[in-house]
């Protein structure tokens, strides 16, 4: 990040992963403190799910997605690793497309799910919860959008491509969130 | 004995013999009685070691101080094993004391399980007043609780708003009120008297007028006062008082009910059935008498700003209400 | 790399000297410097309300202020001391001090300093604007739902809020990473995780509490704020919502807050304890496993705030014990600090009065604190004035006499002046006393049974002598805060004339720069033996890393 650091005799780990691990370690006790929410709120009175729960097209499908966009991901990291710069840029490029695709996905979901966020206690939570991992995913569509924009100047190489571990560590990271939310929202 | 301390140990705490505190250290309850001794074993716990490090300090400061013209260094000490597990040890073996006195309080001031004997009360909190109800016999008040001397009272808490928290420190510690959540707890008192409340939890603009009474009767009086609690309101007999009692069950009733047993919690306000039976109005926060309640129909906004009783009764009217409110004994 | 290290690198700066040069700094020291004179000011506004209060509270029924306006200025007090005041002044205290004092030149992400603190200082601002646009907050500092919902609280008040908070949460979080990142990576050679000066680790640990409890107190006002905006009823009890989900929420973060707020101070009293009694800190390996404990219990002790929401017994006594426990960690500081001052030679300048003073106050509200985990105690003195008096005599008594004490301490590291010495003695002795007028008598108070947050009371309950005297104690206050700003200013406006690196005849690496230090802090990054490197330098016959290693 900063000519002084890198220079610096300490500093063995990165310094950009070590910051990336505990903002991701944060990120966490939000969506743990949020699936609290979750848990105090499932007997409630007003947690109605809808009938219509059980359709499970648009969820399975954008997980198997969002998996197969984790793929992606670490191979474009292993791509610049073997210093193959346009395996990491189509690779880099697929992966943010069906990031770009789950969320469109996720939109449908929202509009018929037959849900709103003010007309249940289950509303709120679904709305919640997947509201936030969407930002998310937009999040790490953007780190990787830049990410590609780099990679296209040539910023990276064999050598120099911290940039493209983080992006690809934020995404397994989403990704993992999304598992959890899947099963704790369609499936208990 | 203990009370005898209790009582000596609170009174040099609090100074003020003339004039009595709502306060736990002087209780009127077998559980205000458990509190304020545990409290006042862990007050002198924590004086012994006041004294001791308070002591130490100021013991170490006199002799430690640097003498002028004295610059030899002193020797660099940086620990003792020895010394540092003591101090962590004695500590330890204090606090399970603590938690051992806790879990036996705790467990001594446990609410019984319900008995046939018990009276039930169900505790209601209004923004801002207290409804107190007595389901089993058919009686909605307000701002003032009467219970039977040696009595085991099992409580009900409600709110119809947000939380608020039922205190009266002479009788026990406190419990929130929170709404969605049906909290008990209970109540006893071995010693006939008149006990100020209070809510404890923030709930609003007038959180602090907010305060009510508790009344241990003797059996014969608490008898009475159910008996009179039970009788309708006061009818109207004269052509004035008609036309109050018609303004009342008219359009007071939107908010008021003259039913001495309608416990509706729907009501903005409290049940005035037997209003002049009561020493407060207004959440317990003025005396109840003729003149403060005319202060109070005039323009309750500048006695209590922000309550919910936003009118103002025309002085033709007024009269007539008060004669008539005040037959409500 | 050696050659490296001696370089001294180049500092981009677009300007180097007036008003564009503190607004566009990146320079750790410069964002220190304003981290702490914005918390001054809002110490400033903060304590104006305070007497505020203190005035309508002087007399009972007294008409000063209106329910409405008091329950404002209560709930912004509040807000204030806690996330405007000494998180950021402990913040202040840590960029400026932290890498001086693990000899590193900026702090890991310098960028991202800067953007911490211009956050925090529009969060702060935004919050006050409540003032002008309909009215402040007014539900308290840990505004209980569902109170805090629209159909209570209509006025912007609490939106105000909400947005603040998140505004000053990702602030903290912001520079909480940051610390974290420059204190594992930036240390100075030599400098192992066991020699890092007291205040590193107490910032230390304090930045993984701020960066793991925060997200908790982000996640409720987020419900909050959808509540409030978008009709959800997370905490809308009318409609099937929970009103404890957001007090589990709240002190799943309020609770390591408390550590927030005290840790830097500990920090701070320390580091001036050793230097003005010419003796390294007794038991060191002790006190830094002691605060990463309190680190620790601090997450898990959050219920210990609701033993009167009608939680199971077993709850009751799980965190009735856990929070016994953590007085066990705080009483090893204590006597840590007490065998520190132990038969050595007590210099009483004004740093060290201010660091004897925590001591003195914080054991009180270490001993009244412990009554409030004994449940049945704490259920007569929960939301009593006696909560009132414990969290000022841990947060008045505690976190801000050791902030003065690092104020007076590093003032002429900051500023090449020392602060002057006889204001200083009336500052800490008009506090001292004052501070104990106002604190000492809630106790009473609240054992009379007079519950906080309430803008008036009746005569004859016994109630008026203590708030009278409370009231008189605030006054006191309000006069030596009056003397430290005109200290400040005598001392500022005469011309500098201490120019001494080492005022205090200090220990740590901070003093063996100039003062103040160089934009680069070192010419030359210093290689680090022991927790004393200063010490060392100057008796080099009695060196610690003799005595550590051996």
């Amino acid at each position: 990040m900063n000519s002084m650091t890198s220079a610096h005799p300490m500093s063995k780990a990165s310094t950009g992963k070590l910051a990336l691990f505990i903002t991701l370690g944060t990120e966490s006790v939000f969506f743990v403190t949020l699936l609290v929410a979750y848990i105090a709120l499932r007997d409630s009175v007003t947690w109605n799910v809808p009938h219509t729960w059980t359709r499970l097209t648009i969820p399975l499908l954008n997980t198997v997605v969002l998996l197969v966009s984790v793929l992606l991901a670490w191979l474009s990291g292993a791509a610049i690793r073997r210093d193959n710069k346009s395996a990491l840029k189509s690779n880099l490029l697929t992966t943010i497309l069906l990031g770009l695709f789950f969320v469109a996905g996720q939109i449908y979901e929202f509009s018929h799910a037959g849900l709103h966020i003010n007309d249940s206690s289950f509303g709120g939570v679904f709305f919640t919860l997947m509201g936030f991992h969407a930002l998310h995913v937009l999040a790490g569509v953007v780190f990787l959008g830049l990410n590609y924009v780099r990679a296209s100047l040539g910023d990276f190489s064999a050598q120099q491509h911290e940039a493209v571990e983080l992006g690809v560590l934020f995404w397994y990271y989403v990704a993992a969130v999304w598992l959890v939310l899947f099963v704790a929202l369609y499936l208990v | 004995m203990l009370r005898k301390y209790i009582v000596l140990v609170g009174g040099t705490i609090l100074l003020n013999a003339c004039q009595p505190s709502p306060t736990f250290l002087a209780p009127a309850s077998p559980i205000a009685n458990h509190e304020a001794s545990l409290y006042t074993i862990v007050l002198n716990m924590a004086l012994v070691v006041f004294i001791l490090v308070e002591g130490a300090l100021v013991w170490i400061v006199i002799r430690d101080r640097k003498r002028a013209g004295d610059e030899k260094l002193p020797h660099q000490l940086h620990g003792n094993m020895r010394l540092e597990v003591v101090w962590t040890a004695i500590p330890i073996l204090v606090v399970v004391v603590l938690f051992v006195m806790t879990v036996q309080t705790v467990n001594a001031v446990a609410q019984p399980a319900h008995l046939k004997s018990d009276l039930n009360i169900r505790v209601v909190g209004h923004r801002w007043w207290w409804e107190f109800d007595y389901p089993d016999l058919g009686i909605a008040t307000a701002n003032e609780l009467h219970i039977p001397v040696d009595t085991t009272v099992q409580v009900a808490l409600e709110s119809v708003d947000v939380i608020h928290s039922f205190w009266v420190p002479q009788l026990s510690g406190k419990t929130d009120v929170v709404p969605g959540q049906h909290n008990t707890m209970w109540l006893t008192s071995d010693q006939v008297g008149e006990y100020l409340g209070q809510c404890a939890e923030f709930c609003g603009t007038e959180h602090a007028l907010m305060r009510f009474k508790v009344f241990v009767d003797s059996q014969a009086d608490f008898d009475a006062w159910v008996a009179n609690q039970q009788q309708p309101a006061y009818q109207p007999q004269s052509e004035d008082e008609q036309a109050a009692y018609k303004e009342i069950t008219g359009a007071c009733a939107a908010c008021h009910s003259i039913d001495p047993a309608e416990m509706d919690t729907d009501k903005v306000g409290p049940n005035l059935a037997h209003l002049f039976s009561r020493t407060t109005f207004a959440g317990g926060a003025f005396d109840l008498n003729e003149s403060n309640l005319r202060s109070w129909l005039k323009d309750t906004q500048s006695m209590k700003p922000g309550n919910d009783m936003q009118i103002t009764v025309p002085s033709q009217q007024l009269d007539q209400i008060i004669a008539y409110l005040i037959h409500l004994k | 790399m050696t050659t490296q290290v001696r370089e001294i690198p180049h500092k981009v700066n677009i300007a180097t000297s007036g008003l564009l040069s503190w607004i566009m700094t990146v320079d750790h020291k410069r964002i220190g410097i304003l981290y702490l004179f914005s918390a001054f000011i809002f110490f400033l506004v903060g304590g104006i309300e305070a007497l505020l209060m203190r005035i309508q509270l002087a007399q009972p029924d007294n008409k000063f202020l209106s329910p409405d306006v008091y329950n404002q200025i209560f709930t912004m007090h509040g807000t204030t001391m806690i996330f405007l005041v000494v998180m950021p002044l402990a913040a202040g205290f840590g960029n400026y001090l932290v890498p001086l004092m693990i000899g590193a030149r900026d702090m890991a992400f310098p960028k991202l300093n800067a953007l911490s603190y211009w956050t925090y200082l529009f969060g702060g601002v935004f919050m006050y604007s409540s003032f002008a646009f309909g009215g402040a907050p007014n539900d308290g500092w840990f505004s209980y739902a569902p109170l805090t919902e629209k159909a209570f609280s209509p006025t912007h008040g609490m939106d105000f809020w909400v947005m603040g908070i998140l505004m000053l949460g990702l602030a903290t979080t912001i520079g909480s990473i940051n610390f974290i990142v420059t204190i594992i990576q930036l240390r100075a050679p030599g400098m192992t995780l066991t020699k890092l000066p007291l205040f590193v680790w107490t910032t230390f640990v304090t930045s993984f509490l701020a960066v793991f409890s925060l997200p908790s107190l982000t996640t409720a006002v987020l419900l909050l704020l959808l509540d409030r905006q978008l009709g959800s009823h997370f905490y809308n009890t009318a409609e099937g919502g929970s009103a404890l989900l957001w007090q589990h929420l709240f002190w799943f973060f309020g609770h390591p807050e408390v550590y927030i707020l005290i840790l830097p101070a500990m920090g701070i009293v320390s580091m001036v304890i050793p230097v003005f009694s010419s003796k390294p800190l007794f038991g060191y390996p002790a006190v830094v496993f002691s605060t990463i404990a309190i680190g620790f219990l601090g997450f898990t002790v959050w219920a210990h705030h609701m033993f009167a929401t009608g939680m199971p017994t077993a709850s009751l006594l799980f965190f009735s014990a856990d929070s016994f426990l953590i007085g066990v960690p705080t009483g090893v500081k204590i006597f840590a600090w007490l065998g520190t001052m132990w038969k050595g030679k007590l210099r009483f300048m004004t740093p060290m009065l201010f660091s004897i003073g925590f001591v003195a106050l914080f054991l009180i509200g270490g001993l009244d604190g412990i009554h409030l985990a004994v449940v049945p105690v704490d259920w007569q003195i929960t939301d009593s004035y006696y909560v009132v008096a414990h969290i000022h005599y841990v947060l008045f008594g505690g976190a801000i006499f050791g902030i003065f004490s690092g104020i007076y301490y590093w003032f002429p590291k900051m500023t090449g002046r020392l602060l002057g010495e006889s204001l200083g003695k009336w500052h800490f002795w008009l506090m001292f006393i004052g501070m104990n007028m106002v604190f000492m008598p809630m106790h009473v108070l609240g054992l009379e049974g007079m519950p906080r947050r309430i803008y008036t009371y009746g005569p004859g309950r016994g109630w008026e002598i203590w708030n009278f005297i409370e009231t008189i104690g605030a006054a006191i206050i309000a006069i030596s805060v009056f003397i430290f700003v005109v200290n400040f200013f005598l001392t500022m406006l005469r011309a500098p004339t201490h120019h001494e690196s080492d005022p205090w005849d200090g220990f740590t690496l901070e003093w063996t720069t100039s003062s103040p230090p160089p934009n680069y802090n070192f010419a030359e990054i210093p290689t680090v033996r022991s927790r004393r490197p200063l010490w060392d330098k100057k008796h080099p016959e009695l060196a610690d890393w003799k005595e550590e290693t051996a």
